[in-house]
């Protein structure tokens, strides 16, 4: 059964009908970014092959899906605007920045979605560096990484 | 049975391929007075075999006669719960709670094929006339049916028909972008929401406009919700069939005087 506090926490899921089954996202209660953001993914799929001019594939429609499913259930206000760039190998990043704090997500052809958090103003000091994979509930796991960026405890 | 087509004559307007997602059809009524959460489970145990997955969803607290806001104030004590129960291949639901019975269909992949309501009505009634039986064996009584309820829900995405909102025009006729000293650009985003009372069923057509991205595939899309509620004469399954058929016919008629020409020829509009 669905949390009434989780429900609060998420974006608004728009059930103009209660009784509907299928699942949208409403763009009036998404971030302004949400847009963007799609748009920018979907611009990825344009790229041909050896877009960085050492052999890169196309970008994976699969990564693209993947990005495009996370990116619109974290369309939360209080987030802000990710950079989203193509990645070798055909996958997707979504760069996120919030003050110190920096978060990238790289969302793979496979379904793997690795990530890297760094924080404090050394970007090149291993010890404000973490990464690791996000296995399994994507959008749980993700969602907690950016309450980390922005600070939330 | 359900790739059956029925071959009954369709004089209502049809679409080869319509954008229809969702369709759904049932029933509200009064409180179930005696309705407790073991009943879920007894239910289920009729419908397994069909309904293999159950889910525990908060319940509708949509309260549109008096009777189901006063019933709905006298049990806000009550656990507040509606079951869904989920047939195999998760294209079919049937939707419980102590004042509901819903069934809904939706499609799965893009390239599901569209059913009718002619061949999702017979199903309603098999699974409605089970409800009932289960009510009456065990002592619950008759619901005491207050409105019947047709929903469509439709995605129209974005590149089938429209590229921008300065399209919506094509989609939806009655919408017009023009302002009165042109200062405003085109919108980014628009959403309309309109009842219209039926007078001649004693019911009302509501349709919802909504720009969502849907969330299996992230796919930009209007989400277009024609819902129509109206009450039947008597709580007779046979009252309650003629409502939702009435029902249905305006959720058609509505649907296609509501959308504009252009889609039609891009849904492939028969009749």
């Amino acid at each position: 059964m669905s949390s009434p506090v989780l429900e609060r926490a998420r974006p608004q899921l728009e059930k103009p009908s209660q009784n509907q089954w299928s699942k949208v996202t409403s763009l009036f209660s998404s971030a302004p970014w949400v847009l963007d953001a799609l748009h920018g993914i979907a611009r990825l799929a344009e790229l041909p092959a050896n877009w960085d001019g050492y052999g890169s594939p196309r970008i994976d429609p699969r990564a693209i899906a993947a990005a495009s499913r996370f990116v619109a259930s974290v369309a939360f206000e209080s987030l802000p605007s990710p950079h989203v760039v193509p990645v070798l190998g055909g996958s997707i990043g979504l760069h996120w920045r919030c003050g110190t704090r920096e978060l990238e997500f790289t969302f793979q052809a496979d379904g793997a979605v690795e990530f890297l958090k760094v924080i404090g103003p050394d970007i090149d000091s291993e010890e404000s560096m973490e990464e690791g994979t996000l296995r399994r509930e994507t959008e749980t796991s993700g969602l907690k990484l950016l309450l980390w960026m922005i600070g939330t405890p | 049975m359900l790739e059956k087509v029925v071959a009954a004559e369709r004089t209502l307007p049809d679409f080869d391929n319509p954008p229809a997602v969702e369709t759904l059809m049932g029933v509200h009524f009064t409180p179930i007075e005696k309705w407790q959460g073991p009943y879920f489970g007894l239910f289920w145990s009729r419908i397994k075999k069909d309904y293999p997955r159950v889910e525990l969803q908060p319940p509708v607290v949509d309260a549109p006669t008096p009777e189901l806001a006063l019933a709905q104030l006298q049990s806000r004590m009550e656990l507040p719960v509606r079951c869904w129960f989920f047939n195999q291949d998760e294209t079919r639901l049937i939707q419980v709670q102590r004042n509901l019975f819903l069934h809904n269909w939706r499609k799965v992949e893009r390239t599901d094929k569209y059913l009718h309501y002619d061949n999702l009505r017979p199903i309603f009634e098999k699974e409605w006339q089970g409800f009932r039986t289960f009510l009456l064996d065990e002592g619950l009584g008759e619901p005491g049916i207050q409105l019947c309820e047709v929903t469509y829900v439709n995605h129209i995405d974005r590149g089938s028909g429209w590229e921008t909102f300065a399209d919506l025009s094509d989609v939806f006729p009655n919408w017009c972008p023009a302002t009165s000293g042109n200062v405003l650009p085109t919108p980014q985003l628009v959403a309309i929401n309109t009842s219209y009372p039926l007078k001649g069923v004693g019911g009302r057509l509501q349709i919802n406009a909504q720009p969502s991205v849907r969330q299996t595939d992230a796919k930009e899309t209007i989400q277009l919700i024609v819902t129509v509620r109206c009450k039947p004469s008597s709580s007779s399954n046979q009252d309650i069939y003629r409502c939702l058929d009435e029902a249905h016919r305006w959720v058609i008629l509505g649907f296609t005087d509501f959308t504009g020409r252009k889609m039609h020829d891009i849904w492939g509009r028969k009749t």
